[in-house]
């Protein structure tokens, strides 16, 4: 093993673990600012073994890991993985061909139509755009008119990733939700994001509980992370009055929250599975 | 095989669709319209019938979005939805191209504004930026030097959109005032034109004028070469005639052919249906 590619936006302290964790295991961590490369057709003089994508940015990290496996070498996670986890619709399709339950969804391609889909899934529902982090742009709508307003409200941003409505119904959930990473065949560590808002994020102010994994827990984020084609995944889940529901899996999670709250070297664990993709 | 229904994903009725419905009718294949701004997509298939669907949306996300729907539920679809995401996409579909060994202009891929600048400094100067989705040849800059790098740069940042967010950077062509539109169906170059204008983008759209050319010998060639590394179906290939030869430098998957259809004469609506039909049966 020579050296992890780690592609990076900025060095949060995930990305300083990460480079401690391969530090400790004698490995080459050859940093790749995604601000500062460029990339041509031809690969061009990277010899990395394997690409860590860490970009902060979804659609940087697509376009980057795309050429990396142009060129070769091999990423954690895949360009697919990240096309299909980076947007809701697709992880939807997912989880629901996999048999894996998930809350009621309807995709709609105008403001139009998706007043219709809101009237359709019922309200409460919940709107999202289908790229997007932390809970951004996200709405709890509580009826018709509040679906009108906020659908002129998107139209007015005029943006591709705005003009695709993801409709979701309402969970009616505890003050809580479950994320669990997911590093290849393993969940190493799972929390309770605990909040009196309905958006949960960490990043909006939720905090993080540990929690021990119940057998369902566990079957549930391994078959969510599989069904997305795997690797290093933060899987949330929900628990809905008829039991667990995955409703998200991501694909460049910060994790900072989790390895403090369960004492869990996820950095470590991941640098360790870059390993094993790099040999195989 | 009568009962054979076609769903016809639309925007709106332009002069290609209208002709794809009446070569439906001629063909007594019955058609499903589905309109883009009406459907809505639950995870379960629910509500339309068509055995194959044809996409003919304007928008390149709407397409996508539909095409992957479709396809969840079972119905197969022209283009596939593999094929319109990378033709619809033209950093993937240079990586394709190169890859299947097709003469195509030099490119570089920046993520960011800074490094944009430096891709268009490794390019060389005048070089053509591209946002990596779009049509019409809306939003492409021919950038003649630094400073007018360092301006365009600056705007698209503005813009604060992902697909602005991606620098696609291509090495300007030496052309002469033209450049050609092959269209592909399936296995066949079914038409191809001279598309003449003396902006250097030479878009039907923009008013370039067109003149038949030849679908046959190298173009031709190239043309099906490029249409299967994109994954093959209905697609319009765009080559240039560059000092050492054809270049092919994008590949359309949702293709107008009004133009086309005027300037040759070919039923290409009739050959579009001829090879859904076959696309169905399969």
């Amino acid at each position: 093993m020579s050296s992890i590619g780690l592609f990076y936006t900025i060095l949060r302290p995930e990305e300083k673990a990460i480079a401690q964790a391969a530090e400790s295991r004698h490995i080459q961590l050859q940093r790749l600012r995604d601000s500062e490369l460029t990339f041509s057709l031809e690969p061009d003089g990277l010899d990395a073994d394997v690409v860590l994508n860490r970009s902060v940015s979804h659609s940087r990290g697509l376009y980057a890991t795309r050429f990396f496996e142009h060129y070769g070498i091999p990423t954690v996670n895949t360009a697919g993985v990240i096309e299909k986890c980076g947007d809701k619709v697709v992880t939807s399709l997912l989880l629901k061909k996999a048999g894996i339950p998930t809350p009621r969804t309807m995709v709609a391609l105008t403001p139009e139509s998706a007043l219709k889909a809101l009237d359709q899934v019922g309200y409460p529902a919940v709107l999202k755009p289908p790229v997007g982090s932390w809970g951004r742009l996200q709405a709890k709508v509580y009826d018709h008119d509040e679906a009108q307003q906020i659908l002129e409200h998107k139209s007015a941003l005029h943006s591709a990733n705005h003009a695709v409505f993801y409709v979701q119904e309402y969970v009616p959930k505890p003050d809580r939700d479950i994320r669990a990473m997911v590093v290849g065949d393993a969940l190493v560590a799972s929390i309770y994001r605990v909040s009196p808002e309905w958006r949960t994020n960490t990043a909006r102010g939720g905090h993080a509980e540990a929690m021990s994994p119940t057998p369902e827990l566990t079957e549930l984020s391994l078959r969510a992370a599989k069904a997305v084609g795997g690797g290093v995944l933060a899987v949330d889940l929900m628990e809905s009055p008829s039991g667990l529901v995955v409703h998200e899996v991501n694909h460049t999670p910060e994790f900072k929250n989790v390895a403090r709250t369960t004492n869990t070297d996820i950095a470590g664990r991941i640098v360790d599975y870059a390993t094993e993709v790099a040999r195989r | 095989m009568n009962s054979l229904t076609l769903g016809l994903f639309y925007t709106v009725i332009r002069p290609e669709e209208k002709w794809i419905l009446q070569a439906a009718e001629a063909r007594g294949l019955a058609v499903e319209r589905l309109h883009d701004g009406e459907m809505t997509f639950p995870l379960v298939k629910n509500g339309f019938k068509a055995d194959i669907v044809l996409n003919r949306s304007v928008s390149h996300s709407r397409s996508l979005y539909a095409l992957r729907f479709f396809e969840h539920y079972g119905v197969p679809t022209v283009n596939a939805y593999d094929t319109v995401a990378l033709a619809g996409d033209k950093v993937l579909t240079s990586m394709a191209l190169q890859a299947a060994g097709i003469p195509t202009p030099r490119v570089v891929v920046a993520l960011t504004p800074e490094a944009a600048l430096k891709a268009l400094e490794e390019i060389g100067y005048p070089a053509v930026l591209k946002p990596p989705v779009g049509s019409w040849g809306r939003l492409l800059a021919k950038v003649d030097d630094r400073e007018e790098a360092e301006q365009i740069i600056e705007h698209k940042d503005a813009l604060a959109s992902p697909q602005h967010s991606i620098f696609y950077v291509q090495e300007y062509v030496q052309k002469p005032e033209r450049d050609l539109r092959a269209f592909v169906v399936g296995d066949e170059v079914v038409a191809a034109m001279y598309r003449h204008s003396e902006d250097w983008r030479t878009n039907a759209a923009r008013g370039a004028t067109t003149e038949p050319a030849s679908p046959n010998g190298r173009m031709g060639e190239l043309a099906l070469k490029a249409a299967k590394a994109v994954g093959g179906g209905v697609l319009a290939v765009d080559l240039m005639e560059s000092p050492d030869g054809l270049v092919v430098h994008e590949v359309n998957p949702t293709p107008e052919f009004r133009a086309l259809t005027g300037a040759t004469g070919v039923d290409v609506a009739g050959k579009i249906l001829d090879y859904v039909a076959e696309a169905a049966r399969r």
